[in-house]
């Protein structure tokens, strides 16, 4: 009986552990795909904001420049995967990778469409990533994860009230709240697990 | 050294058990919501484009205070997913438990909320977006609790979101409701059928 109860114990400190490293090893991962995309995306709004605000041109191909964003989120995503693959991938690493991957399609998706269907995508796409950055968070107990998250939908849903313009400036303030933000606090708690 | 490495073994399949477990519970568990969310949402859907149709010619532009019916999705969809929750067996929650519960928590408030702002506020192409809001929740469901089935209807949900863009107008609920028919009242039937087929192994 009493040799039951330790092994039970072993059993739960060992599932503990399990969860532990898990925990780190995510954000270990995720904080620097989350960087980039956040950066890259900022950066782009801006140069894009200030090219329309300004009026140095009127032409549409510019948003050709959003592809570097979906270049430089499926590098650094690579990056980060292949760098860590020696370590054991548990369910849940497959679970946060399914959500960025479904995520990651669906925005790629809802990009596409906009060249060819007027779907207020500056509003959709923070939308529906900041649901990712909240399940993301509530996933691995992350609160500034988590509120970052939430007001990313917020910012995502004022967009609406905003002309095409300031939407671009706007998308971008978002991705630096919703994916810079998370990325370095996830780095910042990897960092001091270490 | 021995004895560790027996322990390890015996604390991986304990892991194991209860991931195969929680399995078994979610697809015991599940099918009820998806079948309830699913044929009240494709029963509204038909029903308000009916009830448009008919009452067009008369009415005008007024016949579009149909789209209020909607509100009774949440309302006895919610009521009728609290009570099948209460009723069901209280077992061990796991991990992939709470995960699946915070998919449909995010994805189903995010829902909600877009669906007042959209009917109050300002609009937008809410068919479209509740289908890819569905769509991902149901695919993401199937990829977690590793279910083929669960997986494909969920991504044809989410591809069938984009015939909203091309149908205009009230006809839009056809293809909403055929949406969801092929998102939730599919997979709703295959969950139960396999935990059906589990109860009888």
């Amino acid at each position: 009986m009493e040799e039951q109860d330790i092994k039970e114990k072993e059993n739960l400190e060992l599932i503990a552990r399990i969860i532990q490293q898990t925990q780190k090893r995510i954000e270990q991962n995720f904080g620097l795909p989350f960087i980039v995309c956040g950066y890259v995306t900022c950066i782009i709004s801006l140069i894009l904001w200030v090219i329309y605000y300004y009026g140095l041109s009127f032409d549409s191909r510019w948003n050709y420049l959003w592809i570097i964003v979906v270049i430089a989120s499926l590098v650094s995503g690579n990056y980060t995967s292949r760098h860590k693959s020696n370590a054991t991938k548990t369910y849940l690493d497959r679970v946060l990778g399914y959500i960025w991957a479904v995520l990651g399609c669906v925005a790629f998706m809802v990009g596409a469409i906009a060249f060819f269907a007027n779907i207020q995508v500056f509003f959709l796409i923070p939308f529906l990533l900041s649901l990712g950055v909240i399940l993301t968070g509530l996933i691995i107990e992350h609160r500034t994860v988590i509120v970052c998250g939430l007001t990313g939908t917020v910012l995502a849903l004022i967009c609406l009230l905003l002309n095409d313009t300031f939407q671009i400036l706007l998308f971008g303030i978002i991705f630096l709240i919703m994916m810079v933000i998370p990325g370095y606090a996830m780095n910042q708690r990897a960092r001091e697990n270490n | 050294m021995e004895d560790k490495e027996i322990n390890e073994k015996e604390s991986l399949e304990l892991i194991t058990q209860m991931i195969q477990s929680t399995q078994h519970r979610f697809e015991k568990n599940s099918g009820g919501p998806f079948l309830i969310w699913g044929y009240l949402t494709t029963i509204l859907s038909f029903t308000i484009w009916f009830l448009f149709k008919i009452t067009y010619p008369e009415w005008g532009s007024k016949s579009y205070m149909w789209q209020y019916l909607w509100f009774i999705l949440p309302v006895v969809g919610g009521i009728s997913t609290f009570l099948i929750s209460r009723n069901n067996e209280q077992a061990i929650r796991t991990y992939i438990d709470k995960v699946t519960k915070y998919i449909w928590l995010v994805f189903g408030i995010a829902g909600f909320v877009i669906s007042c702002i959209s009917m109050f506020l300002w609009s937008t192409p809410i068919l479209f977006i509740i289908l890819l809001i569905m769509g991902m929740a149901t695919t993401l469901t199937g990829l977690v609790i590793k279910h083929k089935v669960v997986t494909v209807c969920g991504a044809l949900g989410t591809l069938g979101s984009l015939s909203c863009l091309f149908i205009s107008g009230i006809d839009q609920n056809i293809a909403f409701g055929i949406s969801f028919i092929i998102m939730m009242i599919i997979p709703g039937h295959v969950l139960n059928r396999a935990a059906h087929n589990q109860k009888n192994m």
